[in-house]
């Protein structure tokens, strides 16, 4: 059908034969139609002449019998068919019947039935039945011997047996009295071919018997109509055939310039742009060729100069991509540092919100205990001055003590000196009362020498003498206690002193004590002081550690939103880049469109060139498919002369290097069909210098590329190859091959290496 | 030595003095069966001894008291008793007793017997006693070494054996009487 589809003739033979075809099939189909009207019709007659011919014949017959008297009224419409047990058609697997009237029949009317089947052959049988479709005679042909076997004998023993199945059963009853004198009924037979049944009714004694039944083949009927069919298809299909040929050659012949149109255009569209079309002609195909060759012209002009302005924009917008990419990079890169930097600040701010925090806890508590400090040195002032006071008192009571101890000590001293003027005067009373006593023992011896006479007196003297005892009792008793009290204050004295002593003691420590105090007093006001200010300043710590949490708190925000733009920019970016990328793969597409349409033009060039080699018989075709590589000694890697190659270097370096003016091209050589290429770029084609690196570079003619790029290429016998691979130095290159034809058979390939990363590369 | 166990009441003790003197009165009026005599009593070293108040003059403090040498070693001096030259005896050699040191404060008991006045030397003058004579007894014999010729006779009391020397014998013995010849002859 694509082939139809895409030819114009094509369509219109298609066309012209199917209205052709329809007009044919319905005008043989008509006279085909009309003739098996006819035939039918014909048949029919001559059907119904036979069935009412033979219908009368039996009539006469049954009459005949009736009227002879050889077969009564009874016999002759005996119904009580017996079934056959004995004799040669006993045992037959579908029953047969006997009846009054059979064995008459069969020698009365067979004859006739037989005739009619014989001499047409259209007639398959001819058989009369009574009206319960008993056939009591059946033609011969039916009435072969039974052979047992159940499926022949029902084919070819058919006598005798009862047909009421429908068609059998209707021709038996039908009885004439529906207007018509004969019933033709058409049906299929078991073979496929169509079978008419046409029955006329057969009266006894103007009482319906049965019927006589003939089947027509219509076999014969149908070949006639199908003869007139085929007879007329042929005929048709004749017609048919030259006319589409006629039409088909003449409109081949009308199109060819359209077909030149669509060639150069397809060549235009794969990048041949300077095409004409050699076509004279003043129809409406070759004002279209005129058109066409303008438009082309046109066409090519402006679109020169359309490439040229976007080969400057796409090399200025590659160069812009590769800008993009180089500082999408770039940005990727600093996101990404900015990303971690942020993170690392994200990290360093929680520790410092966290040191932050600490400070101010710490502080807090520093200002809690500088605030009990401050508290307690207070209360510390408040004691120490409470025991400033208590030792100001204790001094003073000291000092009282002191004058008081010392007063003792002097009225000590004191008592002291008069109780030795005590001791003075009582000695004096000692000596008093020694005197006395003394006296009083004198005025008793006085008495004793006056005898009776001095009694009184001597009583008196020992009065004396007892109160003298007494004095002097007395006075030592004083003394005694004079002693005592001179003890007791010599003792005391010393107390005095010691106890002035230590009172001085006691001063001093208690003056030691107050300073002590004093100092105290000092250092706890210091304390207080102190303590107060580091409330005050952990106070203002405090606050600034707030407010540097606050500000921490901030920058961590800040930090935050630097990630999240971080993150944006370098989501960003990797739209930027995919969309850089995109936009290098539209260029490339761009520039890989425009180099396979550039070496499709070449390789045209290329293989006109070696075409016109061929015809005008520089070179032989079977030398140009020479295959015969002959290597050159002393190459490394091998180097090959076949029977072209000289040739080559004759005529193509020139036209090669031509393609390389394109700076993208790295190289465009021609290779044939096994990789093998006679000529590289004259770029490629410099001396040996015996440098195997050097030369394997820059000498590359005459040496078999099979590796897989080049084997594709020079195998291609597509349209066009792309192939992308990376040289070994990082670029990516382009291996564009157009297949070479040299007088229609492969020869080879144009191969053109591009490369697409660096425009203007070197190599 | 407490002195406030001491009663100091003058009143009372001058009230107790009275009723003693006038209760002594109302005794010596009584006392009119047994036969009194008075002694002073002295001490002499160790022993106490009893003179005849009778024999005795007065007692004295010792005034100055001049030595005279070459007396014997009974003689310790002598003094001026109101312009009367009297010499101070020492009893103890006589008596047999240790020679002791003079005591601190020796009072001298001036007797006189047999026309010879001396004064005796003691160690302290205890007092007048009135002593029955029926009470004294007899000197124990090899009574401790002492004169029997100048003991009278002995007394046992509380405080010791009161020894009664009869003056008479003792300023009757030679060493005394040369002595005051001796004496007179200077």
């Amino acid at each position: 059908m694509n082939w139809i589809k895409q030819r114009i003739s094509a369509k219109i033979i298609a066309s012209l034969v199917l209205i052709m075809v329809c007009i044919m099939a319905i005008s043989v189909s008509i006279l085909v139609q009309r003739r098996a009207s006819i035939l039918r019709e014909e048949l029919l007659v001559k059907a119904r002449t036979f069935a009412l011919t033979g219908a009368q014949t039996m009539q006469i017959a049954l009459q005949n019998a009736l009227d002879s008297g050889l077969l009564t009224k009874e016999q002759l419409f005996d119904t009580n068919y017996q079934e056959i047990t004995s004799g040669p058609l006993s045992g037959a697997a579908i029953p047969k019947y006997h009846t009054a009237y059979d064995a008459y029949l069969d020698k009365t009317i067979l004859g006739f039935e037989d005739t009619l089947v014989r001499e047409d052959a259209m007639v398959v049988f001819a058989v009369l039945v009574d009206r319960n479709g008993y056939l009591p005679t059946h033609n011969s042909k039916y009435s072969k011997p039974l052979t047992g076997d159940a499926d022949k004998d029902k084919v070819g023993n058919r006598t005798k047996r009862i047909f009421n199945d429908p068609t059998g059963l209707a021709a038996a009853q039908y009885n004439g009295k529906d207007g018509n004198t004969f019933l033709r009924q058409v049906y299929q037979r078991d073979t496929g071919e169509t079978m008419w049944d046409v029955s006329a009714p057969v009266y006894v004694d103007g009482e319906h018997w049965g019927g006589f039944r003939i089947g027509f083949s219509m076999q014969k009927t149908d070949e006639a109509i199908a003869q007139v069919r085929n007879d007329n298809i042929w005929m048709m299909t004749l017609v048919l055939v030259v006319a589409a040929g006629t039409i088909a050659m003449f409109v081949s012949y009308l199109l060819r310039p359209l077909r030149l149109i669509t060639a150069a255009a397809n060549r235009m569209a794969e990048g041949s742009l300077d095409e004409t079309i050699n076509h004279s002609g003043s129809d409406e195909v070759g004002q279209l060729a005129a058109a066409f060759n303008r438009m082309s012209q046109v066409v090519f002009a402006n679109l020169r100069e359309q490439i040229a302005k976007s080969d400057l924009m796409v090399t200025s917008i590659r160069e812009a991509i590769q800008q993009l990419s180089t500082s999408a990079n770039s940005m990727m890169a600093i996101a990404a540092q900015q990303a971690s930097g942020s993170t690392e600040q994200a990290s360093a701010v929680q520790q410092a919100t966290t040191t932050s925090e600490e400070i101010a806890v710490t502080a807090r508590q520093v200002a809690e205990n500088s605030q009990r400090v401050e508290a307690m040195a207070l209360r510390a002032g408040a004691a120490s001055s409470n025991g400033k006071e208590a030792v100001e008192d204790a001094l003073s009571g000291m000092s009282a003590l002191r004058d008081q101890v010392v007063s003792i000590a002097e009225a000590m001293l004191q008592l002291g000196e008069n109780s030795q003027k005590i001791g003075g005067i009582v000695d004096l009373i000692d000596e008093i009362s020694d005197q006395t006593n003394l006296l009083s023992l004198n005025a008793a011896i006085e008495a004793a020498g006056a005898g009776e006479a001095g009694k009184r007196f001597s009583i008196v003297a020992n009065e004396v003498k007892r109160l003298a005892e007494r004095t002097v009792d007395a006075t030592t008793q004083i003394k005694n206690l004079i002693g005592q009290i001179q003890k007791a204050t010599n003792s005391t004295i010393m107390l005095t002193e010691e106890g002035t002593k230590g009172v001085d003691a006691a001063n001093d420590l208690v003056a030691r004590v107050s300073t002590e105090l004093d100092h105290i007093s000092a250092g706890v006001s210091e304390t207080q002081s102190a303590a107060s200010e580091i409330k005050l300043s952990t106070q203002q710590q405090t606050t600034a550690s707030e407010q540097m949490a606050e500000t921490i708190a901030e920058v961590r925000d800040v930090a935050v939103q630097v990630a999240q733009s971080a993150q944006e920019t370098t989501r960003s970016i990797g739209e930027l880049t995919s969309l850089a990328e995109r936009l290098k793969g539209m260029v490339e597409s761009d520039f890989q469109a425009k180099g396979k349409a550039e070496a499709l033009a070449g390789g045209r060039m290329l293989e006109t060139a070696l075409n016109e080699l061929v015809d005008s018989g520089k070179l032989n075709l079977a030398d140009l498919f020479d295959e015969n590589y002959q290597p050159i000694p002393g190459t490394d890697p091998p180097k090959f002369h076949t029977r072209f190659d000289r040739l080559f270097d004759e005529r193509f370096p020139t036209l090669l290097d031509g393609f390389l003016k394109d700076e993208r091209v790295v190289f465009a050589v021609l290779t044939d069909r096994n990789g093998y290429i006679p000529t590289h770029n004259s770029r490629y084609n410099q001396p040996l210098t015996g440098d195997r690196d050097h030369d394997k570079m820059w000498n590359r003619s005459k040496r078999k590329f099979n590796d897989p790029v080049g084997l594709a290429a020079a195998r291609n016998n597509r349209e066009v190859l792309v192939q992308v691979y990376e040289r070994d130095t990082g670029e990516k290159m382009w291996d564009i091959s157009v297949p070479v034809h040299v007088q229609g058979k492969h020869w080879g390939a144009f191969r053109v290496g591009y490369c697409i990363d660096q425009p203007g590369g070197n190599n | 030595m407490d002195p406030a166990g001491t009663d100091y009441d003058f009143k009372k003790i001058l009230q107790e003095m009275r009723d003693d003197y006038w209760r002594s009165l109302e005794l010596s009026d009584d006392d009119a069966g047994a036969v009194l005599r008075e002694f002073v009593v002295v001490q002499l070293g160790n022993t106490r001894f009893a003179l005849p108040a009778a024999d005795c003059r007065e007692v004295l403090r010792p005034p100055r008291i001049v030595k005279v040498p070459g007396a014997g070693e009974h003689i310790r001096g002598i003094i001026n008793l109101r312009g009367e030259i009297v010499a101070v005896t020492d009893l103890t050699p006589l008596l047999g007793l240790e020679r002791s040191e003079l005591p601190p404060q020796p009072q001298l008991v001036v007797v006189a017997a047999n026309g010879l006045t001396t004064a005796l030397l003691v160690a302290r003058v205890e007092g007048l006693i009135h002593v029955a004579i029926d009470t004294i007894e007899p000197v124990a014999a090899g009574l401790s070494g002492l004169q029997h010729d100048i003991v009278s006779g002995q007394l046992q009391q509380t405080g010791g054996t009161l020894i009664f020397l009869d003056l008479h014998r003792t300023l009757e013995r030679p060493e005394l009487i040369i002595d005051q010849k001796a004496s007179e002859r200077l």
